[in-house]
């Protein structure tokens, strides 16, 4: 485990990187993470300069700045459940559910207009409601994360 | 002394496969064994085992004295609903259905004779892949298969089943194969393990994960069925059998005509929304128009965006294919061409012929797509389509735009027969995207703009967003009540019947791979 100081944008991280290949790979990791910021940091960047997007994701970002010493291997965001992504670029028209609310595998959860489509966006597993990252109105991207199921 | 009796006792002992521990140790881990499976796949009484005497000749690592009855694999033929169909099945409890260079040998000997016949063959995947004992003469023998199956590939129908490990070369049979079906938690395909994974990039993944039923039908589409058991497995491998002819030489076999299911034909009339935003089951449709309302979804879970699939129309098979508006609202993209294109030529080889359902706004955007090669990708399409010359019917149920609409077996791509829907939409683009082009100069001089824009797309679409302005020029053939979509649908197969087209000779075609 190696520890490291890194600076995005004014803001300061402290990494913390763990080895796991073997022969050969420490030479290649160690000066890609200390010339530039570490992939997960680079992430979170992106997060936080992103005050119009009211999203739960931005507000998530700077919670996650105080805390030090994340290990690398931290997902982009602290996700609590089966992400249900945007499957291409769009709006947001409808979340059909709340945080709380049981779900099953296909029931429809949100409607993305995209594509000049209402497209349903369906439930990839059945659970509970764990979290609603965007709301009606919303511009999403392709792949991003429109609620959690846990 | 040698009679019958010596013969009855030889054959109980080959036909004991490993011995009873290993049969019980292989029906403990949820798996049936080879003959178990033969016998799941063959009418009853009807499979002829070839080979049953065939042992390895190897000397080395201690093998003089190692025991393969069959050497780990049981070949041969027999009739699934009366005909005939060869198939090979791994021994898993046989040097853990090891492949060396007699076993590889028994399975070359079946794909001869297949191929020669005329035949279906079914390879049943259950082993741990070559012989390391018999070094390159096992890897000689996975060369051989590959040989044969891309020899066989178009002339005979060739469906790989996997119910047990396939790692390494032995995974490129069954992708050279025309249909891989698995069993969920029992067949596993990689090239490379989860050991090796780890130990080279530090990924941990279960085997599973990494090459499971579900993995191989949802993310790398590798597998055009799934099953949750090897009894539904090879119900279903019947089922697909039931669409196939038996050679490119064969009619596709006839079953006795059924009708739609009930009230299929109102159905049919509201299935399509008016609203062009509005999306639905393209299955709704194919499923009101089959035969008894049987439609066999080929990687149902792959792709979503494109439903491919084999149905009956008055009792004969039919390729049907169709944009799906309710997932990613039906655009093309990579994942989808690859899809279509595969199904097309497969149907196009065996003379099922193609009925394609077309509604698509265009093909999906991004960067992804672009970076991933859509251009290349999608080009299968067009190829797959304007290279295949059995009988195509194409049914335009609403959005048909600029290149998708070419693409999607188009008059132009031809196309033998085009339908419309009353809700088609054949244009070259949408109307917000073609009202922002034509009428450009007249939004940048009114008044409102906004106002404007809205009264000039509504005017586009009155006149162009139609099915008649494209079937004014001929593109489109009949214009037809959705009711009537089974009779006109039976009609236009009918009149095409005999359809024969002659191409240029050549050794093959280059298809965009």
């Amino acid at each position: 485990m190696r520890r490291f100081h890194v600076v995005v944008n004014g803001l300061s991280y402290e990494v913390e990187v763990e080895e796991i290949g073997s022969e050969g790979e420490p030479p290649a990791a160690t000066p890609a993470s200390a010339s530039a910021p570490s992939e997960p940091a680079a992430r979170e960047v992106k997060a936080a300069p992103a005050p119009a997007a009211p999203s739960a994701t931005a507000a998530k970002a700077p919670a996650r700045h105080a805390q030090p010493a994340r290990s690398q291997s931290a997902a982009p965001a602290a996700s609590v459940g089966t992400p249900v992504t945007a499957p291409l670029p769009g709006a947001v028209l409808e979340i059909k559910v709340a945080v709380g609310d049981e779900v099953r595998e296909g029931d429809v959860v949100a409607i993305l207009e995209a594509m000049k489509m209402e497209n349903e966006i369906l439930a990839p597993c059945s659970g509970h409601v764990a979290a609603v990252r965007v709301t009606a109105g919303s511009a999403v991207d392709g792949g991003d994360v429109l609620l959690e199921i846990a | 002394m040698s009679d019958w009796r010596e013969l009855e006792q030889r054959r109980q002992e080959l036909t004991a496969g490993g011995g009873p521990s290993r049969i019980d140790r292989q029906h403990k881990t949820g798996k049936w064994t080879a003959r178990e499976r033969l016998n799941a796949l063959f009418d009853p009484g009807s499979f002829v085992e070839l080979d049953l005497f065939v042992t390895h000749r190897s000397t080395l690592f201690g093998m003089v004295d190692a025991k393969a009855p069959g050497d780990g694999v049981v070949t041969g033929y027999g009739a699934v609903a009366g005909r005939l169909v060869y198939a090979f099945a791994q021994d898993f409890t046989v040097l853990g259905g090891s492949l060396g260079e007699m076993h590889a040998g028994k399975i070359h000997k079946v794909q001869d004779l297949a191929l020669k016949s005329g035949a279906p063959i079914v390879g049943i995947i259950d082993s741990g892949g070559a012989r390391i004992q018999e070094g390159i003469d096992s890897l000689n023998g996975y060369g051989g298969i590959f040989l044969r199956n891309t020899l066989a590939s178009g002339v005979i129908p060739q469906i790989s089943v996997i119910v047990g490990p396939a790692a390494g070369g032995a995974v490129y049979s069954p992708a050279l194969t025309d249909f891989v079906l698995m069993a969920e938690g029992i067949g596993q395909m990689y090239i490379t393990g989860p050991q090796v994974i780890e130990s080279v990039t530090g990924e941990k993944v279960t085997h599973e994960e990494l090459g499971g039923a579900r993995t191989h039908a949802r993310k790398s589409g590798n597998a055009h069925l799934t099953f949750p058991t090897e009894a539904e497995l090879f119900a279903g491998l019947k089922r697909l059998l039931s669409f196939l002819p038996s050679n490119n030489t064969a009619e596709p076999p006839r079953q006795e005509p059924a009708p739609p299911p009930e009230g299929a034909a109102e159905r049919l009339r509201n299935v399509v929304p008016q609203d062009p935003n509005k999306p639905y089951d393209v299955r709704d449709v194919i499923r009101d128009l089959c035969d008894g309302g049987d439609f066999l979804e080929i990687m149902p879970d792959y792709a979503k965006n494109m439903v491919t699939g084999f149905g009956r129309i008055e009792g004969r098979p039919v390729a049907i294919l169709g944009n799906q508006p309710r997932v990613l609202a039906g655009c093309l993209d990579i994942d989808a061409s690859d899809k279509l294109a595969r199904f097309v030529r497969f149907a196009d080889s065996f003379s099922i012929p193609l009925l394609t359902f077309v509604d698509t706004p265009g093909y999906l955007p991004g960067t992804k797509q672009e970076y991933g090669g859509i251009i290349r990708h999608g080009a299968k399409v067009l190829y797959a389509y304007s290279e295949a010359s059995v009988a195509k019917v194409s049914v335009v149920l609403r959005k048909a735009y600029g290149g998708a609409y070419l693409a999607m077996c188009s008059r132009s791509l031809g196309a033998d027969m085009v339908l419309a829907f009353p809700t088609a939409e054949v244009a070259v683009m949408g109307p917000d995207g073609a009202a922002n082009i034509i009428f450009r100069r007249e939004l940048e001089a009114a008044e409102d703009p906004a106002e404007e824009r809205k009264r000039l797309v509504e005017s586009y679409r009155a006149e162009f967003a139609s099915p008649y302005v494209a079937a004014a020029h001929g593109y489109v053939d009949q214009v037809i009540d959705p009711a009537e979509l089974r009779t006109s649908v039976a009609h236009a197969l009918w009149a095409l019947k005999e359809k024969r087209e002659d191409r240029h000779a050549k050794k093959h075609g280059n298809i965009p791979l």
